[in-house]
Parts: C-alpha cells; sequence; structure tokens
C-alpha cells in the first residue's frame, strides 16, 4: 500500500481531523509515566516517551469487566441483562509496534476461530491503530523488529523531523483518504529503510523444542527461587490474557484479569490447587508463552516490550530466564553447574 | 569494598563447613543500579555476590520460602523484618545464621535510622550514615488542609493496579492466606477503583501495623508508583507515641499490637476515651 510523507503540522492537523468523528487516544504523560488517555488535540508525544506504562491490553480487554448482570425474582425466571456492546470509534495513536503486534496475539484468543468475545471484538473492530516506531531500543527492550508492521494500520516512521507514513490496511486507507500528503519519495523510504533495525532474537524458535523437553527439570525451581509471585508481570504484560469470572453479591457476573503468579490462580473449589508452588506457577507463566501459545496459535506470546523485565521488583529478567533454559540440557547437566 | 570481601569469606566459610545449604544474598541485577536476590549454593559462586548501592529488597521474605537451613546477608531493615518474623513464630532463629552489614545503600531510606543490624551472628560494618528520623515529613503533612491531604491519598491509591507485589515482597504480609483473595465470603471487590483499592490498602496498612519496619520494599516494588508510606509511617509514629515501641529491635520486646494490658491506651477506639 501507499507510503506518505508528512510535516509535523500535517500529522497534527490530519490527527485533528480524526478527532471530530472518532475518540483519538494517545499516549499522555502522567505523574509516573505515559498512559493511553483521550489526546490534547494538540501535541506529539515527546522524545522523552518511550512506551506506557500499562500496556494496551486493557483498551480491549479490561482488568475489570461486567458480562452481564440479573435479577432473581421469586417464581419467575431471573431477568438478565446484558450490557451494551461498546460502539464509539476511537483511534489510538503512538503505540508502540510491539504492543501493536501484540493484539494480534490477543485475537487468537477472543476473536478465535472457537469463540469470539462480542465486546472485545466490537472494540477491535472500532479502533484504528496508528502506531509510532521507536528510534532505539530501550535498556529492557527485547523486539525482534523495530519496524514491525503487525497489528497497526498505519505505522508512522520519524524520518529527518518528518513523517513516514506507511499505510497496512484498508481501514488505514480509508482514514487517511483525501488527505493532500505528498507521496514518499524513494530517497526518503531508503532512508527510513536504513534506520530499520532488527536484533538478534532472544526468542527464537529453539526454545520451544527445549521446552518441550524440560516440564519435569528441576531447573524451574531454581528459577522461580526469587519471583515473590507478585502479578506485576503478568499485568503489565501486552499478551497475558488469563482471567476469572465471578459473580458479585448485586446480581453481575464480571471477567477480571488473573495471574498465573497469584497462589489463588487455578486453585479448584475443593481448595485443592494443581500448581501450588511458585514452581509450578512460573513453568506456568514461560510454558504459556513460549510452548502451549505457539503450539496453538504458531506465535509465541512475548513481543519484548520489556515491561516485565524494568518493573519486576526482584529483577527477576525473563531474558535470563530464557537463556537459562536454553543452556540448561538435561538433568545431569544441570547438577554439574 | 572490605565489607564485600569479609562478606564473600564468610559465605564461602559457611559452606564450604556445611553450617548452612544456602547463603542468600544479592547479585549484580540486569538493569542499572538494581541488584537482585541470589541464593549461593556452591562455595565458588559467592563470587558473584554483591553489597552496594541498590542492594535494597528485603530479604527477609526468603526465609520464610525457604526449608533449607540458611545464611542471610542482612542490613538493619532485613534484620529488623527477621526480629519480627521470629517473634512471631513464623521462623525458627536456630535455622538462620545472620551475616549482618551495614547498609550499603546511598540513595534510598532518607528516613532509615537503622541501617546497622539490629541482630547478627556475624557483623561486618561498614560505613553507615545514621538519620535521625523526626517524622518532621508526616509534621508538614498533617499540617496540609484535610481535603489535600485525601486527594493525595486518593491519587496515590487511584493508580493501584492489584498487582499485589507491595504485599508480596513485604516480610510482615506473610499470611497464607489473604482477604483479598477470598471469595467466600468477599471481603472486597476485584475492580481497581479507587474505593476497591482503598479497602485493600488499608486493610493492609492496619495488619502490618506495629510490625511494618520502614523497609520501604511496598514503595520500590510498585510499577506504578504508588506511595502509600506516610499511612505507614503515621501509624509507626502512633505506635511509637503510644507504647513506646519501635518494631523489630530486639527479640525480647513483644510486639504491641500482638499484646495485651489492662492499661493499655485505647482512645482510639469508638467510645474508648471513656473507658477508665
Amino acid at each position: 500500500m501507499s507510503k506518505y510523507i508528512m510535516f509535523g503540522e500535517e500529522l497534527l492537523q490530519w490527527l485533528q481531523n480524526l478527532a471530530k468523528e472518532s475518540k483519538v487516544l494517545a499516549p499522555v504523560k502522567e505523574e509516573y509515566g505515559y498512559t493511553f488517555a483521550e489526546w490534547d488535540k494538540k501535541s506529539l508525544p515527546g522524545d522523552d516517551y518511550r512506551n506506557t506504562l500499562k500496556p494496551p491490553k486493557d483498551l480491549f480487554f479490561p482488568q475489570h469487566e461486567t458480562l452481564l448482570k440479573y435479577e432473581k425474582i421469586k417464581g419467575e425466571n431471573p431477568l438478565v441483562e446484558v450490557p451494551d456492546i461498546p460502539e464509539d470509534k476511537r483511534v489510538i495513536f503512538g503505540i508502540r509496534p510491539c504492543d501493536a503486534s501484540s493484539l494480534v496475539l490477543l485475537d487468537n484468543i477472543f476473536m478465535g476461530e472457537d469463540y469470539v468475545d462480542p465486546y472485545y471484538e466490537a472494540r477491535r473492530s472500532n479502533t484504528l491503530i496508528v502506531s509510532l516506531v521507536c528510534r532505539t531500543r530501550g535498556k529492557s527492550c527485547f523486539c525482534e523488529d523495530l519496524f514491525s508492521t503487525k497489528g497497526s494500520d498505519i505505522l508512522i516512521i520519524k524520518v529527518d523531523g518528518n513523517y513516514l507514513v506507511e499505510i497496512l490496511t484498508y481501514r488505514g486507507e480509508a482514514a487517511f483518504k483525501g488527505i493532500g500528503s505528498k507521496e514518499a519519495d524513494e530517497k526518503i523510504v531508503k532512508k527510513a529503510d536504513k534506520l530499520k533495525r532488527t536484533q538478534e532474537e532472544v526468542l527464537d524458535k529453539d526454545i520451544f523444542e527445549k521446552l518441550r523437553t524440560i516440564y519435569d527439570n528441576p531447573i524451574w525451581k531454581q528459577l522461580q527461587e526469587k519471583c515473590v509471585n507478585c502479578g506485576v508481570c503478568t499485568f503489565l504484560c501486552p499478551t497475558c490474557h488469563c482471567f476469572d469470572i465471578t459473580d458479585d453479591k448485586r446480581g453481575k457476573k464480571v471477567r477480571s484479569w488473573d495471574s498465573c503468579m497469584f497462589a489463588s490462580f487455578t486453585k479448584q473449589a475443593s481448595g485443592h490447587n494443581p500448581r501450588p508452588t511458585g514452581t509450578e506457577r512460573l513453568r506456568q507463566r514461560i510454558m504459556h508463552k513460549f510452548y502451549y501459545f505457539p503450539e496453538k496459535y504458531h506465535d509465541i506470546a512475548c513481543v519484548g516490550c520489556g515491561r516485565c523485565v524494568e518493573k519486576c521488583p526482584v529483577n527477576l529478567d525473563i531474558r535470563q530466564v530464557i537463556e537459562k533454559i536454553r543452556g540448561c540440557l538435561d538433568e545431569k547437566s544441570l547438577s554439574a553447574i | 569494598m572490605s565489607v564485600l570481601n569479609d562478606i564473600k569469606l564468610k559465605a564461602k566459610e559457611l559452606l564450604e563447613k556445611g553450617d548452612v545449604d544456602v547463603v542468600i544474598g544479592y547479585a549484580k541485577g540486569t538493569l542499572n543500579g538494581k541488584c537482585t536476590p541470589y541464593f549461593v549454593r556452591n562455595a565458588n559462586d559467592v563470587e558473584n555476590l554483591v553489597w552496594e548501592n541498590g542492594c535494597d529488597i528485603n530479604l527477609a521474605n526468603y526465609l520464610l520460602k525457604i526449608s533449607d537451613k540458611a545464611a542471610v546477608i542482612a542490613k538493619g531493615c532485613d534484620t529488623r523484618s527477621i526480629v519480627n518474623l521470629v517473634k512471631e513464630n513464623q521462623l525458627d532463629r536456630e535455622r538462620v545464621v545472620i551475616i549482618g552489614a551495614s547498609c550499603p545503600s546511598t540513595e534510598s531510606c532518607q528516613k532509615c535510622n537503622h541501617p546497622d543490624p539490629v541482630i547478627a551472628d556475624v557483623f561486618l560494618q561498614g560505613e553507615t550514615k545514621v538519620n535521625n528520623d523526626d517524622f518532621s515529613d508526616l509534621e508538614s503533612f498533617s499540617k496540609l488542609p484535610s481535603e489535600e491531604r485525601r486527594n493525595y491519598i486518593y491519587k496515590e491509591v487511584s493508580k493501584c493496579i492489584r498487582c499485589y507485589a507491595c504485599r508480596n515482597v513485604c516480610p510482615a504480609c506473610y499470611c497464607k492466606e489473604c482477604f483479598v483473595e477470598e471469595n467466600l465470603p468477599a471481603w472486597i471487590g476485584k475492580t481497581t477503583n479507587t474505593s476497591d483499592n482503598m479497602i485493600f490498602h488499608l486493610t493492609r496498612a492496619i495488619h502490618v501495623a506495629g510490625r511494618c519496619v520502614g523497609c520501604g520494599e511496598c514503595v520500590r516494588a510498585c510499577p506504578m508508583g504508588v506511595d502509600l508510606s506516610i499511612l505507614n509511617r503515621k501509624i509507626m509514629k502512633d505506635v511509637k507515641e503510644l507504647f513506646n515501641v519501635e518494631s523489630g529491635l530486639d527479640l525480647d520486646t513483644k510486639l504491641p499490637l500482638n499484646d495485651y494490658k489492662e492499661d493499655d491506651p485505647q482512645y482510639f477506639l469508638i467510645g474508648g476515651e471513656k473507658c477508665e
């Protein structure tokens, strides 16, 4: 599809036009970091914008959501009320390509072959994704491709103070219709290509094969030793999507985020938990991302955004976990370490 | 440097003699200025130990997780947490060898007045900077109009995403089952709105009353920058004034709120001021 070049002013104007009929969400600086909030209609994210503190998943799959309400009526069928499906048109501007690609992974879960979640689907289909490429990788980032187009309708790359706008989908094209921007010439496209930086894969495919063989390996116990089983890594992960459905006293069925790190995760009504300690829980997190998910959906459930690395209170670094798993051959070599 | 050397020597000795199975300390982390908990089981690995700014995680927590005979490299706050855990029968003092050392932190914990260990089996003294905690932060906070104070607490609480990092890193929060995860009955809603978050944070603050040693781990652990230490510090000050106790300084004094005396001050109870 087409590529255009835009000055900052033009980009602002285009976004302002979009804001007339859609709610534009952009990274907004708050006291402790950036968060997606309604765009102020005048500024673009500053140079200090690396990524938002929280991943964008809660814009589609909120941390807490009422799925239905019911009321018991004596002698009659209960009254069931389904919340409205969200209809507002939205634009997410300034999302990083890693986070945009996480949405494609989540689609497997909430818009998959077996099940389509109407709330998630409505939000997805009402939202235009305009991503903004990072200029450098952060110290805890480990994405493979800074310029990944996965999940974006439009990808924007800053080149020499201007913006190279790459239209990737029909939805993106429609949002760009009638804009008199100049098509990007060969020179500028080449210049952007030069910026393209991929890096050695932290998460290459061999880890899948390794995980197949180490379910009962003692390495899990060793890896989880410093983990305190809080939910930072999973709640801040753009792809973690485990949830729990509970009923509250007022007749609401609610879905809320769950975390495999929590002691209550998969705890059964009997009190039994098949994942009783941190060892099984850390194994679940790693296996889910790098084995179960790829097995089912042919892609790993990690985009390398680095939030879990950055925010883990005890610096349990998933990159090191992967490295150690890669290095662990079998029980014999492990005991020799 | 020499303290680190002494730490390594002691750790090595304990492991080689078989006095302990594991030494819990810190290694270099993967992020700048951050050290990470490190479990040494092989005497050769003591070389990876560090003792520097960034060794701030309270290690007392890990003693509960590990059943081996362990040595822990502990600074002031870690030892105070250990004292409390022993007093509350969570930890067998005999199972733990405390390698005490002065806190190497140069940045955090400006209010800390106990950077040196309060108990230790071996004490490796370094350079200590003792700050006098006069609770002046509380004084200036309490002078703010009540609306401002409320707004501050609301603002902090509203940032919470309920990941429970604050609770899980806290050595005083050792309940096997926490009320927030109970659902029969559900004491607290699962939302992250201010009211649910407030129940969590206020209950936690009250629950660690008289046991919190002010290590600041909850604030450091929070990914969203929630800082409610003012609540904990207010309670610390109250406990000090009411019961003349600073938490976790020795093994003999009973924790004031775990104990009952007839003449305990109780003006804070409803109708309490009427009691004789």
